[in-house]
């Protein structure tokens, strides 16, 4: 065996949770790379964090807390750098995909996005854990350091906004024959 | 189209996208940044009680103390001293009016204060500037590079 400088129960915390962590970042707009990077930077200041990570009731939910400040630095920091490529141009509406096709699909996502934005942040996070990275409840509850009922009620609430957010959806379809329901 | 097919079209792709994702990749950087942490300089904090590191500690004081020309020389004794931040923060905040301070001279100084008059705490100021000069570059120790640390301040509060 390799000799390590992770502690056996911080790098068996991060193979459970990276894939969530990065999934997560990725369902608050981060490119791929960038997720990764997100997720990189939450462990290892996790991993300075040392004791008090390991002591901690809730590791899940002090390492979510941690992930949300680096997503939250992360984009601070990117608005401020200079754009090196244009910006893909708006799709003509913001709910724009029939979700048929792979780019429709990826196009769907970025809407949801969009759409989870406008509602408050509790909802927004427990709805996109349940319903894009598929997470039970009990495991938000853990992630929000929260009550599972306290998620249900989020998500209840969440998903009553969000379809009146939707409301008057118009598919955009990649064959440029927008329109279609 | 409801929420539901919504979602589980959305869901699909972030699934597919990470299909067969093996943690291990990032675990393996995870040991690379924190073995890289563990022997890379942290950044230094402010030190409070910073004459007693100053390299002028032991240099003749009328060295410093000089007029015109000489002061431009006088500064050289600051270069590469370790708390030239704090010292040029010190006689700032206090209005020190004569001597070399912080690798300045009391020109340069005088026309530091005139050009921002709403500084409250040049201390502040120029703590959270190197902060986040070392944060940028990556670099440590900042002694060396306050001349970008004051330009920071000044872009700031400009």
């Amino acid at each position: 065996m390799s000799p390590t400088i992770l502690s056996a129960e911080l790098s068996a915390f991060h193979d459970s949770h990276r894939l969530n962590f990065v999934k997560y970042a990725r369902s608050r707009g981060a490119q791929p790379d960038e997720a990764e990077d997100i997720a990189s930077t939450a462990f290892l200041t996790l991993y300075r964090a040392g004791q008090a990570f390991l002591a901690a009731d809730n590791r899940d939910g002090f390492a979510f807390k941690v992930l949300r400040d680096t997503i939250a630095d992360h984009f601070r920091h990117r608005s401020r750098r200079p754009r090196t490529q244009a910006l893909p141009e708006e799709p003509g509406n913001l709910f724009g995909a029939d979700c048929g096709g792979a780019i429709d699909a990826v196009n769907c996502r970025v809407d949801i996005e969009r759409a989870l934005q406008a509602l408050p942040a509790r909802q927004a996070d427990c709805l996109s854990m349940n319903l894009l990275l598929d997470l039970s409840r009990e495991q938000i509850a853990h992630y929000l350091g929260i009550s599972a009922s306290a998620v249900s009620s989020h998500l209840s609430t969440g998903r009553r906004a969000l379809a009146k957010h939707l409301e008057g959806y118009q598919p955009y379809v990649t064959t440029g024959q927008g329109g279609q329901g | 189209m409801n929420i539901d097919d919504l979602f589980q079209a959305a869901r699909a792709t972030l699934r597919d996208e990470y299909a067969g994702y093996d943690p291990a990749a990032g675990r393996t950087r995870l040991e690379d940044d924190a073995v890289r942490d563990a022997v890379t300089p942290q950044p230094r904090g402010w030190v409070e009680d910073w004459t007693a590191q100053a390299i002028c500690r032991t240099a003749d004081p009328d060295e410093l103390f000089v007029q015109g020309t000489a002061q431009n020389r006088a500064k050289s004794l600051c270069t590469g001293c370790p708390v030239r931040t704090e010292c040029l923060a010190d006689a700032l905040d206090n209005r020190v009016e004569y001597g070399v301070w912080g690798g300045m001279t009391e020109r340069e100084r005088r026309a530091l204060l005139r050009r921002r008059p709403a500084v409250t705490s040049w201390r502040r100021l120029l703590e959270t500037a190197r902060t986040e000069y070392a944060r940028a570059t990556g670099i440590a120790h900042t002694q060396p590079h306050q001349k970008e640390v004051v330009d920071k301040a000044l872009e700031w509060t400009a």
